[in-house]
């Protein structure tokens, strides 16, 4: 229960904190640190990144919270890795082997899930890491466990942060996050909501279909405005040119 | 001493002495982006607000003097709105700077919705920036229609617009600087009403918390500022209508149909032009996507090319003895084309794409203002001074010439060479994927500097003869 408030809290203030400066996280490099693969490979971050951009996701194999779910909530939002990405999962508690890794692995199903990687970093090199990855960690002693932060990184191959994103979210959302990676242009808007004074579209949530509002009419005041400040003009001051015309001698 | 010549006079100085201060603004930015200065975030934003803003205000406002003055040789000019103007622009100002240096506003200079409800540390600036807005908006609101209000006693609407001119009428005759006048004023009137429509908006949310539609205020924040900074460029090339054939020894232009159809043209679809500002706002209705690139070319190319077309035959043998008033205006038409090119580039749909976010947009507008409505006003102010002190400026002529252009085609040519290679504008600091950004960053500020070195030059003369003028010595 414990776990589960902490988590809970966790995410809301990963929601509020963390998600809405996600902007601070852009092209932060992360440090070139060694990774041990469950399949034995034995290599380092920067080479793994060779061949492939990856979506890096931290666990604990011991976590009784909210990584499993996680976890689970990548497998379905992403199924197999999408195309030219790697899910990079490792673990970031210093006490997990790497039979402990692959043990989660096969209890979640993951662990011949095409495109995914599951590994361990040396525990020296553990917290530049996390450090430049923002992710927050507290170990609770009376729980034998970690408060954590559950986040999803996109890293590109020279190993820069492209996006982060924290806390479990829409799956759309997520990949959305990959599609922006790769470098397509993701629409985001927000929809009309009653809470704004002058809409230029309204919505109807039942069809989905929308149509022009009063705020894009607003935009016909300033020509209209101008029209008729300048038609009133032209005939305000119609005597006064006719007088000026008259002193000139041209017939009145 | 003519009240019309005092107010003039007072224009100049205050604009005079604000520009270098503005110049050495963006310096200061450029050196941070070079690395060679560490500015906080907040500065650096802090300083590209009042950058912008006083740049687009005092050349803005010395552009529509220059107007207001020469307009005095056609029409009757009353001075209470030009002088109103003065004040109420004063008053802005003050209360802007104050915003951004006590009260941390940093929005940028588009303070696009909603930054001026968070970029800011004080509570109190985005009030005091609102209240900034509203005091330079009726300023220059009532200035605008005291100019129209002046031109229309003489001329009726049609004339101002000569339209006779279109049907091949020769009478009555409507000068080329009658008609740009017009037509700018009249663009500017719609840009004022859409910023008074934004502001109460603004209002609206600071006081009620009844949150706007971003995409309408994206339109109003456009349709106000990208109008106003074009209009802008059209009052400088009306000065120069009026003043360039006299440097040549030539007779005044006059109003062609061709002239007539393209000025007439700009007023038309000046307003629509702002669209392209919006490409990137998907949920924009797409007709007006097309409306805003067919805006971006239909709006300037006529007016460049009678003007170029103008200014060229003007030059053309006529053995014109070249000073730093002719120089800076027929540098700024040429400055102007290449501008202007840069713009049009950026405004077709498929490039904005790629160079919107880029450094090559504060390149191409910075080529139009720095080296060219800037050099439109000089070209007045240098001739003002001639006019009242006798003084034609010749000791100055090759080094502020020479370093000005020198400096200006360095420093615009960074911004450009740095937006072709994608690297982004609005940040202090470049990552190191476009580090280059910061080696072009410093080739900038050294350029730019002997921009600043001519400006002093030139400010310390030519604020001396003004301020004659302005006490009634000279």
């Amino acid at each position: 229960m414990l776990a589960c408030i902490s988590g809970l809290l966790l995410i809301a203030t990963g929601i509020l904190g963390a998600q809405l400066n996600e902007g601070r996280y852009y092209l932060r490099r992360l440090p070139d640190v060694p990774l041990i693969l469950t399949d034995g490979e034995q290599t380092s971050l920067y080479r793994f990144l060779q061949h492939q951009s990856i979506l890096l996701t931290l666990f604990s194999a011991r976590c009784g919270g909210l990584c499993s779910p996680y976890l689970l909530f990548l497998k379905q939002a992403l199924g197999t890795a999408p195309e030219g990405f790697t899910v990079l999962a490792l673990s970031f508690d210093s006490r997990d082997t790497r039979s402990d890794v692959r043990a989660m692995a096969h209890r979640l199903g993951l662990a011949e899930q095409p495109g995914w990687r599951w590994g361990i970093i040396p525990p020296e090199h553990i917290p530049r890491l996390l450090t430049t990855l923002g992710y927050s960690v507290r170990y609770d002693s009376a729980r034998r466990e970690y408060d954590h932060s559950i986040v999803v990184v996109v890293i590109d191959r020279r190993g820069n942060i492209l996006r982060r994103m924290e806390g479990i979210q829409d799956a759309s959302l997520l990949k959305d996050l990959v599609r922006e990676a790769r470098g397509e242009f993701v629409l985001s808007y927000p929809l009309p909501t009653t809470e704004v004074a002058l809409r230029c579209f309204e919505l109807d949530k039942e069809t989905g279909s929308w149509r022009l509002s009063w705020g894009m009419a607003l935009l016909l005041i300033p020509p209209a405005t101008s029209f008729v400040v300048a038609v009133l003009l032209q005939l305000l001051l119609l005597p006064v040119r006719r007088a000026k015309s008259c002193q000139k001698g041209s017939a009145c | 001493m003519k009240a019309l010549d005092r107010i003039t006079a007072a224009w100049i100085v205050t604009v005079l002495l604000v520009f270098p201060i503005a110049i050495l603004l963006g310096i200061l930015m450029r050196l941070n982006q070079a690395n060679v200065l560490e500015l906080s975030s907040l500065t650096f934003y802090s300083f590209m607000t009042a950058h912008g803003l006083l740049m687009v205000g005092i050349w803005f406002t010395m552009s529509m003097a220059g107007v207001s003055y020469l307009l005095q040789r056609y029409v009757e000019v009353k001075v209470w709105p030009v002088t109103l103007g003065y004040v109420l622009t004063l008053v802005g100002v003050v209360l802007l700077l104050a915003a951004i240096f006590l009260g941390d506003f940093h929005t940028g200079w588009y303070f696009l919705y909603p930054l001026p409800f968070y970029a800011r540390t004080e509570q109190w600036a985005t009030t005091a920036f609102l209240l900034s807005l509203g005091s330079l908006g009726v300023g220059w609101t009532v200035w605008v229609l005291g100019l129209l209000v002046a031109i229309l006693r003489k001329y009726s609407l049609s004339q101002a617009l000569a339209w006779q001119h279109l049907v091949g009428k020769q009478e009555p005759e409507t000068p080329p600087f009658i008609l740009i006048t017009t037509t700018t004023l009249l663009g500017l009137v719609p840009a004022f009403i859409a910023a008074v429509v934004l502001l109460v908006l603004f209002f609206i949310e600071h006081l009620s918390g009844v949150k706007q539609d971003a995409l309408l205020m994206k339109n109003l924040t456009f349709y106000f500022g990208h109008t106003l900074v074009n209009e802008m460029l059209y009052f400088g090339i009306a000065t120069l209508y009026e003043l360039f054939p006299s440097f040549a020894g030539k007779p005044p232009y006059k109003t062609k149909p061709f002239v007539a159809a393209a000025w007439n043209l700009v007023l038309l679809v000046v307003w629509t032009a702002y669209f392209h500002h919006l490409y990137m706002d998907f949920v924009q209705p797409t007709v007006v996507q097309y409306i805003g690139q067919l805006a971006s070319w239909i709006a300037p190319i006529p007016a460049v090319a009678v003007t170029t077309f103008s200014v060229l035959a003007t030059v053309y043998r006529s053995g014109m003895k070249w000073w730093l008033a002719p120089t800076f205006f027929f540098t700024g038409v040429m400055f102007w084309i290449i501008g202007g090119l840069g713009a049009i580039l950026d405004a077709i749909v498929a490039n904005n794409f790629v160079l919107h976010n880029t450094l090559w947009v504060p390149g191409h507008f910075h080529t139009y203002n720095l080296l060219g409505n800037v050099l439109f006003s000089l070209g007045f102010i240098t001739w003002f001074v001639r006019e009242k002190s006798g003084d034609d400026s010749s000791r100055l002529y090759r080094p502020v010439a020479t370093l000005y252009l020198l400096g200006g085609t360095g420093f615009v040519l960074a911004f450009f060479i740095a937006g072709s290679a994608s690297v982004m504008r609005r940040v202090d600091k470049y990552p190191h994927l476009v580090s280059s950004g910061s080696f072009w960053a410093l080739i900038g500020a050294i350029f730019v500097l002997f921009v600043l070195t001519a400006v002093l030059f030139y400010v310390f003369h030519a604020v001396r003869r003004c301020w004659r003028v302005l006490v009634g010595s000279s």
